[in-house]
């Protein structure tokens, strides 16, 4: 079909979408796959624009609706482009007692963006989520793979500028 | 296995769950996410029941029944549980009641009540999410959502379609579309009906009417022939004095054996036409060059002098009647006994079934003794074969049959055809075939059956068989695969399935307007029956899908110059007391010439338009103004009745008595639930009128008395005996008859023409929401094609035919086969008809050459 070249969202190459395109084909006969899909996608371009998903739905052979569906449910996959370094600051019910949410409002202090978003220069996106698995060091936040307990404000402030 | 329910007993079935067991034995068990159309759900709770011996509570609607068990449905524990359940529910629900359409017949108001919710124990915000409206006819109010899942479940297991789905989750979780993009999609409504709370409604019917002042018949459908029972709820002035009688909307019947509680488009938003303003109100009389209005005596005083001043000028063969396929049994009846008695006439045809077409084909053989299957046998099937026929296109009810066959109920789906459908993507085979090529397909699996029919000497009895055989002689592998464009291993594959099949059924239909069909093809798919039945020892396993809702009735009731109610002409004379004029076959086409050549000179139109609905359009435009004297009775202004010297308001199914004859012979009756529009009258008082200043006995004072004169030719006809069965079968021999017009030169596509699903007849074009729907043509082609013509989606073009041009929306199915182009035959403003060329006498199919342009 003459197709007309449609507009990349923010981020989104066509080598990257290349690189999907190879992880829809090695899992296409795999039932029941298609979160694994969706991790890989989000690991090759960071984050799951619309392109990214109809291009996965119809690749696999299932509902864009379903794929959205699937996407919206789950807090792991991202729907907007995220910084470099992602920032969690856990308010389980250990951490939130224990002064999550006073980190939480110092992180957004410094960074300038409330919860749940990314800084313009990109640097960090910052989201705040419910139970890491670490009550026992509460308060915790993670940057990227890295965990860090007990943490308090100010701690927390220092950690972040350690991640350029 | 038994067990015992609220003390009862009751004997069910190995496989049953406790539900079933419990509606078998008259318990009531609360539910608001089971569906009996879909797999078991377990998620609203309120069917929860206790079992003895079990220390769990179970969900009635998805554990099985076993033997012995000891169930409790009413117990304190279990109603406070759905109690709790309700109250949170509640929580967030916006209570909005007093503006939700769904008020008075909503199953979590019906709940609240029974249940005495009146207070709860929780609080919390309350859902206040916008409605979504950018949606075609269906809106989706998420605060209501209780999150059953129905719709988006029957989206996917009912249709396969898969529109909607869930999103987000928790307080944010709503059912929708992906990124909320407009819903597009066949817009069957079956989500909408399924909602058991307001959260999906009809567009149309927003804000129109309370439910609790609606008032409920059983009707049948107006569209196709498949014939599915509607429910019509309309507002009674005679129960509620404050309203205005009126068609306010229909449902689906989950009582229908047929439907199972499903409908379609046509089905569930095509009844707007009854309240059209473009209806016919009056009658029109022509005076000089100007139709004026009239009353009733003068208009039949005009039309019966009319016509009787041209048979007494040019004799009764020069008067003629046509009569549409969605005309009633009884209207049909009357019709063809007003020409053969009152004007001497056997010029009468039917002729959405004709044109020397496949229909008239298989309405043969089916009026011969070919039983054709009823729905029910779709689902029985293990393997269902379809050549050239997209029933879930055409006939959408019929497609979720076949969908669910393939899908769930263990049917091999062998689609073959030249376009890609919804069924190829559900087919276990998907073969695409070039156009026209369905009747070699079928006639080489004949010669192939007839070899393994032949050795297990079950050939005994069938007539024409000699001639067959020497028929498709020559039609080896090869030459089919030639003609077919499939390969002759998949030829041999395809032979050996349907040998090996328990229970094979073919899956036709047979549209006047689908242009790559001719007679050839009707005879092979009923060979391919006869053998097939020989084979398996059954009745020819064939669905021959009838178009419109009476295609079949018109036909039973003599609609058609060689047919008679009942099929024996001396019947006929006894009942009827007369001699009644001899005839042959007339067809539509044969009768558009005799109009042309000038030999007939009067015409009766009964319901439809030949200028948009008949094969060679835009020559009737023509031949009708030949004509010395035309009367049309039809619902809506059309270029016929325009063109006409008297004009006979008729009117809509919902304001009248009737019954229509879907295509496996079910006759379904409706009653009247509105009072006819303006002076409006009903088809069959108009004929009797005529009747009488004919001469002609028509002693029926209602409609119980019509249907018993009927009977004496059609025993049984109203009350569902089955006719026409008689053993044995007819071969015919197989000849391949190509088209009337090729595609080459300048016209180098072939236009393929079909139902679609917003469209059918002149009925859909009146009813807004499916206009709205389908406002253009969409026009199909292939990918390889539009990469040659430099089109994608969405372009607009032109389909220019050397009859007529037609412009559309073009649609790029990568799929379909090269050089074809699909159009949906009944667009307002853009009728297929007006491109096709008229059929010949060969019975050839029409074919229509095509060239198709961007428009800049």
């Amino acid at each position: 079909m003459a197709k007309q070249k449609a507009k990349l969202e923010k981020g989104i190459t066509e080598p990257k979408l290349k690189q999907v395109d190879q992880v829809i084909k090695q899992y296409k006969s795999v039932p029941g796959s298609l979160i694994l899909v969706l991790h890989k996608a989000q690991e090759v371009c960071g984050y799951l624009p619309p392109s990214v998903q109809n291009r996965i739905a119809d690749g696999l052979g299932v509902s864009r609706h379903e794929v959205y569906g699937v996407v919206t449910f789950y807090s792991l996959f991202s729907t907007e482009p995220r910084g470099r370094h992602t920032i969690k600051v856990c308010f389980g019910t250990a951490c939130y007692v224990k002064g999550g949410n006073k980190v939480a409002a110092a992180l957004s202090k410094e960074l300038k963006v409330p919860a749940g978003s990314t800084t313009p220069d990109m640097r960090y996106t910052f989201q705040v989520v419910y139970c890491l698995g670490a009550c026992g060091r509460a308060p915790v936040m993670t940057v990227n793979n890295d965990t860090f307990g007990m943490v308090d404000p100010q701690k927390a402030v220092e950690i972040i500028k350690g991640y350029k | 296995m038994k067990l015992t329910i609220e003390s009862k007993k009751v004997e069910i079935e190995p496989g049953a769950t406790i539900l079933q067991a419990a509606e078998k034995a008259g318990v009531y068990v609360p539910t608001l996410c089971h569906d009996k159309r879909l797999k078991a759900y377990g998620s609203c709770r309120m069917c929860l029941v206790e079992v003895a011996g079990s220390r769990k509570l179970l969900t009635a609607c998805s554990t099985p029944a076993a033997d012995g068990m000891v169930v409790s449905v009413n117990t304190e524990r279990l109603n406070e549980i759905r109690r709790r359940l309700l109250e949170l529910l509640l929580v967030h629900h916006p209570l909005d009641c007093p503006v939700c359409d769904a008020s008075g017949a909503c199953r979590l108001q019906d709940m609240t009540f029974e249940y005495g919710v009146t207070s709860g124990d929780f609080s919390d915000k309350r859902k206040d999410i916008p409605v979504v409206t950018n949606s075609p006819m269906i809106e989706r109010n998420m605060g209501r959502c209780i999150f059953c899942g129905k719709c988006v479940r029957v989206c996917d297991e009912v249709k396969g379609v898969r529109a909607i789905g869930y999103s987000g989750r928790g307080f944010e979780g709503s059912v929708g579309t992906a990124f909320g993009v407009p819903m597009d999609c066949e817009f069957c409504g079956n989500c909408v009906a399924s909602c058991p709370v307001g959260a999906l409604t009809s567009k149309p019917f927003k804000n129109k009417a309370r439910p609790f002042f609606l008032s409920e018949e059983t009707s049948v459908c107006s569209y196709c022939g498949t014939g599915c029972r509607l429910k019509l709820d309309y507002s009674d002035p005679e129960q509620h004095s404050f309203l205005q009688g009126k068609l306010w909307r229909t449902r689906p019947d989950d009582q229908d054996e047929l439907t199972a509680g499903s409908f379609c488009g046509r089905g569930a938003f095509g009844y707007e036409y009854v309240h059209s303003a473009d209806r016919l109100r009056s009658p029109y009389v022509k005076r000089g060059r100007k139709q004026e209005q009239s009353d009733w005596p003068r208009a039949l005083d005009a039309a019966a002098d009319g016509l009787r001043e041209v048979a007494s000028r040019y004799g009764s063969a020069a008067v003629a009647g046509i009569i549409s396929s969605q005309a009633t049994n009884e209207e049909s009846y009357l019709l063809s006994k007003l020409m053969r008695v009152g004007l001497g006439s056997g010029m009468i045809c039917a002729p959405a079934g004709l044109g020397e077409l496949a229909w008239r084909e298989a309405a043969f053989e089916i009026l011969a003794g070919l039983p054709t299957a009823a729905a029910g046998e779709i689902t029985a099937a293990d393997l269902l074969l379809t050549v050239e026929s997209d029933l879930s296109e055409s006939h959408p009810v019929l497609g979720i049959r076949v969908l669910q066959a393939a899908r769930y109920g263990g049917a091999r789906l062998i689609y073959a055809s030249a376009r890609e459908t919804k069924l190829s993507h559900y087919a276990a085979s998907d073969l695409r075939i070039k156009p026209g090529s369905g009747a070699v397909l079928m006639a080489y699996l004949g010669r192939c059956l007839l070899e393994k029919v032949k050795r297990r000497g079950g050939l005994k009895g069938l007539l024409g068989l000699g001639e067959f055989t020497s028929s498709v002689r020559k039609l080896t592998a090869g030459k089919t695969a030639r003609a077919t464009g499939i390969s002759v291993g998949e030829l041999t594959d395809l032979a050996d399935q349907l040998d090996a099949a328990k229970k094979p059924l073919l899956l036709i239909s047979h549209l006047a307007h689908e242009t790559q069909k001719g007679s050839d093809y009707a005879r092979a798919a009923a060979n391919l029956a006869y053998l097939l039945a020989r084979l398996k020892g059954c009745d020819p396993p064939v669905v021959f899908a009838s178009e419109f809702s009476n295609s079949r009735g018109v036909l039973d009731m003599g609609g058609d110059r060689s047919l008679y109610p009942g099929g024996n002409l001396e019947e006929v004379e006894k009942i009827w007391d007369v001699k009644v004029p001899g005839a042959t076959g007339l067809a539509a086409a044969e009768l558009l010439e005799k109009i042309e050549a000038g030999q007939i000179k009067a015409l009766y139109i009964a319901g439809l338009d030949p200028a948009t609905q008949l094969l060679g359009g835009a020559r009737w435009g023509k031949a009708l103004r030949k004509l010395d004297f035309l009367v049309v009775q039809d619902i809506f202004a059309t270029e016929a009745s325009r063109a006409a010297a008297v004009v006979l308001p008729g009117v809509s199914w919902a304001e009248k008595e009737g019954s229509y004859t879907n295509f496996s012979g079910r006759v379904g009756t409706f009653k009247p639930v509105v009072k006819p529009l303006g002076l409006a009258r009903t088809e069959w008082q108009v004929m009797m009128g005529l009747m009488e200043r004919f001469g002609v006995a028509a002693n029926y004072p209602d409609l119980a008395a019509l249907r018993c004169e009927i009977e004496k030719l059609l025993p049984g006809y109203f009350s569902g005996k089955t006719r026409n069965n008689k053993p044995g079968g007819t071969l015919m021999p197989f000849v391949t008859k190509g088209l009337v017009e090729k595609p080459g030169g300048k016209y180098r596509f072939l236009m393929l023409s079909g139902n679609s699903l917003f469209q059918l007849g002149s009925y859909s074009g009146h009813s807004a929401a499916l206009s709205e729907r389908m406002p253009r043509p969409v026009v199909e082609m292939s990918g390889r094609d539009a990469v040659r013509l430099k089109l994608a989606n969405d372009d607009l073009v032109e389909v220019v035919s050397r009859r007529g041009k037609l412009r559309g929306k073009l649609k790029v199915v990568e799929g379909n086969i090269s050089g074809v182009v699909y159009v949906p035959a009944y667009v307002p403003g853009a009728a297929a008809a007006a491109l096709l060329p008229a059929p010949d006498s060969k019975g050839r199919a029409v074919g229509c050459a095509v060239a198709v342009r961007k428009v800049r």
